[in-house]
């Protein structure tokens, strides 16, 4: 083992038995867990044995197993963009509907007191 | 494709009908504002010498649009934070039909609308015709528009035909009028300027009838200055679509 095997690999595996021990829990999402305890794992995988990377990278028609995983990691980080967006447009959603309920319930006046418009009788819906 | 007919009891150069006092009383007015102080106030005045209810949805303005806005009459809903022109109407809408509106209109507050329009929008809801009116500058009657935003604006309609498959002849336009009914089936979500082709999609889907009606819109100095930039027709193509593919 190399001194970058030495210093990465003991920090995935304690990643990996910490994503174990969530899943095992049972606290958080378990598709989560089970989706950083498999990158986490790849990963591990990729650094302990280099040459079998490099085999698989050669089956899918790329020269260097290096190569592979850096074509994986483009891939994740364009996928893990698209999540935070999704995310971020939920919360923002969420914003806005907080943000619109302070503000039914606090119509004002110049005042300060609150506005009382001329109730309009709907009686057909 | 859906086909709208356009409101034959409106002409482009005729005369709009009249409401009677007891409809204008029932029709809430939804004027959303960012930053309109200079504006707001005469428009507010304008709308209020006939229809008594006036909301105006102050976005978060860092003038003082909602001041000149309660001074002119209106009321005030005011957002804490800039959420965008979909956000503000939406907020004007629910707080509308929670006060018990029959009848809801948008309005922009740029002075780019004319009050003369809203008894053509409303008139078919009244009579029955359909539940949703909305207003087309391209049927009635525009002035000094730049060619740039006629070309963009035209550019709109082709895309909702295509994407929405709603056959209209103005897709941004922000007067619109809405019966209860309607506007309770409306909810809009996406905050910012796509709202309007959302907005095309919900009314497409509601399943209550709707037309186009022939409006005029008069763009001056100060609302070619306020309004959005060519630029951002890419960011309302890309906030729409987004939002069809992730739902």
């Amino acid at each position: 083992m190399n001194a970058f095997q030495w210093i990465t690999l003991p920090i995935l595996v304690l990643l990996i038995v910490e994503r174990t021990w969530t899943l095992l829990r049972g606290s958080g999402s378990r598709r989560v867990a089970l989706f950083w305890g498999l990158i986490w794992a790849g990963a591990a995988v990729a650094i302990a044995w280099p040459d079998l990377t490099t085999s698989i990278a050669a089956s899918v028609g790329i020269s260097r197993g290096a190569d592979l995983a850096m074509y994986f990691a483009i891939l994740f980080g364009f996928v893990g963009f698209f999540m935070i967006y999704v995310r971020m447009r939920r919360l923002d959603a969420n914003l806005t509907l907080l943000v619109r309920r302070i503000a039914i319930e606090n119509p004002v006046h110049l005042d300060g007191q609150p506005s009382q418009p001329s109730r309009a009788n709907a009686s057909h819906e | 494709m859906a086909q709208v007919q356009p409101n034959a009891n409106v002409s482009s150069g005729g005369v709009p009908p009249s409401l009677p006092e007891s409809v204008r009383e029932e029709v809430f007015v939804i004027i959303p504002a960012y930053n309109e102080g200079e504006a707001v106030g005469a428009v507010i005045e304008e709308v209020r010498a006939i229809y008594p209810n006036v909301v105006v949805v102050d976005d978060g303005s860092k003038d003082h649009s909602a001041d000149v806005s309660a001074k002119a009459g209106a009321l005030v809903l005011r957002h804490a934070i800039n959420r965008g022109q979909g956000a503000a109407l939406q907020t004007g809408i629910d707080f509308a039909i929670e006060q018990g509106a029959k009848y809801i209109v948008t309005f922009d507050s740029d002075g780019q609308h004319r009050v003369e329009d809203i008894p053509a929008l409303i008139d078919p809801i009244l009579n029955g015709r359909w539940d949703i009116s909305l207003g087309s500058r391209f049927l009635g009657g525009v002035e000094n528009i730049k060619p740039s935003r006629k070309f963009l604006l035209r550019l709109g309609v082709l895309f909702t035909r295509i994407v929405s498959r709603v056959r209209i002849t103005d897709t941004h336009n922000g007067l619109r009028g809405f019966s209860r009914k309607a506007a309770k089936r409306i909810h809009i979500t996406l905050d910012r300027m796509a709202h309007a082709s959302e907005l095309i999609d919900q009314v497409r889907d509601c399943g209550l009838p709707y037309g186009e009606v022939p409006v005029h819109i008069r763009y001056t100095d100060y609302s070619k200055a306020k309004g959005q930039r060519s630029t951002g027709a890419f960011k309302i193509v890309f906030h729409y679509l987004f939002k069809r593919m992730t739902g």
